[in-house]
């Protein structure tokens, strides 16, 4: 489908056009004052708040608050127990008997949640312009299940399943791919996370998600102890963006992998740059913390 | 409603756009589930702060109060969520909502807003043009200045469009609107956005070379 004029800048902010689609937007750029204008601008703000919906420490401080808000449980509580109150009697009947009737069918429904939770994650890095191993697409690529421990391997091909499952209808753009990274990396699925990390990687090279993602693949090897190679991509998020919005999270990183590896003034060093550069980020009273505890013990 | 995947019924997405996978969370969310709670919030709550950190502008002391705010009316909400769009889309929609509704009150009480400092000093030593730079600065909080003069349908219309970067398709569904409305809105907010511009002391200087 041809992609409209007025939505040529859009897509382009988010490194989504294709090479003709790019020509049609350079000749209306040099042809068009108004174009140039809302484009320049619209490049202005990504240039200011480069930061990308991924959950970082100011997300999960306003997750926790809320979550430890006592009155949005109970409100939520309240109005599904008021909710439930006024159902008539016959409701309640029908629904014990399909609660009767689905309990007969819990193991069924149970692997087909397990699939559908699997599907989800695999629908965001399904690009049909990929081309996979033995002919299929990268959506039909089995989810690796469970905890890995060790170093993930980055550049392993993803297995394939003996079942074929379909294929997500329309590409995943960089930001549901590193959206859904993340949530892989959060529910335990690392090497589902490293999968959809290097389909960005591979297909948006430019984009600020694929600089982003250095934080993530930092966070993911650390948690599976390969601390050198953490190390390296926090440094390759550093070097690519030196001052980019994550530099709180690649220093802080930094330092986490360099304590780890015994590198400890290094560390420090990391932890100071973070508390000159950024005094006010989440990061900066736990760096202070490492840093007097660090100074406390010194003989 | 469409068919996904494995044959999973889908709530409701953009022609061509992505499953929404938060829509299954919500009936356990209205249920008072607390782990569907976290499972939404988590996923929603840094689009909201994207949200809140455009419009207000990155340095406003208040973005994560803001985006705190759209969270809990999110959830307060959820229990009128139709199905007709998805429900990260019905969140950025209260996100821009809570934030402009922000703006606008800062305006009326013209409370102090905390911004950088801008160091000239600072600039010359790095062997920037400190004249250059402040006028950079300046550029986007002007921008916002301008769109807080728009009519507030308007305003939302170029704020998801320039501001967060959305197609004309994507307005439609978070704003609830007919394509061709939202395109004419967005059209009518260009140009009253230019009139205003042209005014400006800051915007009028602008010029973006071809």
């Amino acid at each position: 489908m041809k992609v409209a004029l007025e939505d040529l800048s859009a897509l382009s902010r988010r490194d989504e056009l294709s090479e003709p689609e790019r020509q049609r937007l350079d000749v209306l750029l040099q042809s068009s004052a108004d174009a140039r204008l809302f484009h320049g601008l619209g490049r202005r703000f990504d240039a200011e708040d480069p930061s990308l919906p991924i959950a970082d420490a100011a997300s999960e401080a306003v997750v926790d608050a809320l979550l430890n808000d006592p009155r949005l449980l109970s409100d939520l509580q309240r109005r599904g127990s008021a909710k439930r109150r006024t159902l008539p009697r016959s409701t309640w009947l029908i629904a014990a008997a399909a609660l009767f009737v689905a309990s007969l069918a819990g193991a069924v429904i149970g692997v087909q949640r397990l699939r559908s939770e699997r599907a989800s994650i695999r629908a965001a890095a399904a690009l049909p312009s990929v081309s996979a191993p033995a002919g299929r697409a990268v959506g039909q690529a089995v989810l690796p299940a469970g905890p890995v421990s060790g170093p993930i391997q980055e550049h392993a091909a993803p297995e394939l399943s003996a079942e074929p499952l379909p294929t997500h209808p329309t590409p995943a753009s960089a930001a549901e791919l590193l959206s859904a990274a993340g949530r892989a990396r959060r529910i335990g699925q690392p090497k589902q996370a490293l999968e959809l990390l290097q389909t960005l990687r591979s297909h948006y090279p430019n984009s600020p998600e694929a600089s982003a993602s250095e934080i993530t693949l930092g966070k993911l090897q650390l948690e599976t102890g390969a601390v050198a190679v953490a190390l390296g991509h926090f440094d390759a998020y550093l070097q690519r963006s030196p001052s980019g919005a994550l530099t709180p999270e690649a220093l802080w990183g930094r330092a986490q992998a360099l304590t780890q590896l015994g590198r400890s003034s290094e560390a420090q060093q990391s932890l100071s740059q973070l508390l000159q550069r950024y005094p006010a980020s989440p990061y900066a009273s736990a760096a202070r913390a490492k840093l007097g505890s660090a100074a406390a013990g010194r003989p | 409603v469409g068919q996904i995947g494995l044959g999973l019924p889908r709530i409701s997405m953009l022609p061509g756009g992505p499953a929404d996978d938060l829509a299954s969370l919500v009936p356990r969310v209205t249920a008072g589930d607390a782990g569907a709670l976290r499972s939404l919030l988590s996923e929603l709550v840094p689009h909201l702060l994207r949200v809140s950190r455009r419009v207000l502008g990155s340095d406003h002391p208040f973005v994560e109060d803001v985006a705190h705010d759209a969270a809990y009316t999110v959830v307060g909400q959820l229990a009128q969520y139709r199905g007709e769009g998805t429900v990260l889309n019905f969140a950025r929609r209260i996100a821009v909502n809570t934030a402009m509704n922000m703006r606008r009150r800062d305006r009326a009480q013209k409370r102090a807003r905390v911004r950088e400092v801008v160091d000239t000093d600072a600039f010359e030593a790095q062997g920037l043009d400190p004249e250059a730079t402040l006028a950079q600065t300046a550029v986007l909080p002007a921008v916002r200045e301008v769109l807080d003069e728009l009519p507030e349908v308007l305003a939302e219309t170029l704020v998801l469009n320039l501001l967060l970067g959305h197609t004309v398709v994507e307005i439609a569904e978070i704003a609830g609107a007919p394509l061709e409305t939202v395109r004419s809105r967005l059209r009518l907010a260009k140009e009253r956005f230019k009139s205003r511009a042209e005014k400006h002391p800051v915007l009028r200087e602008l010029r973006f070379e071809p």
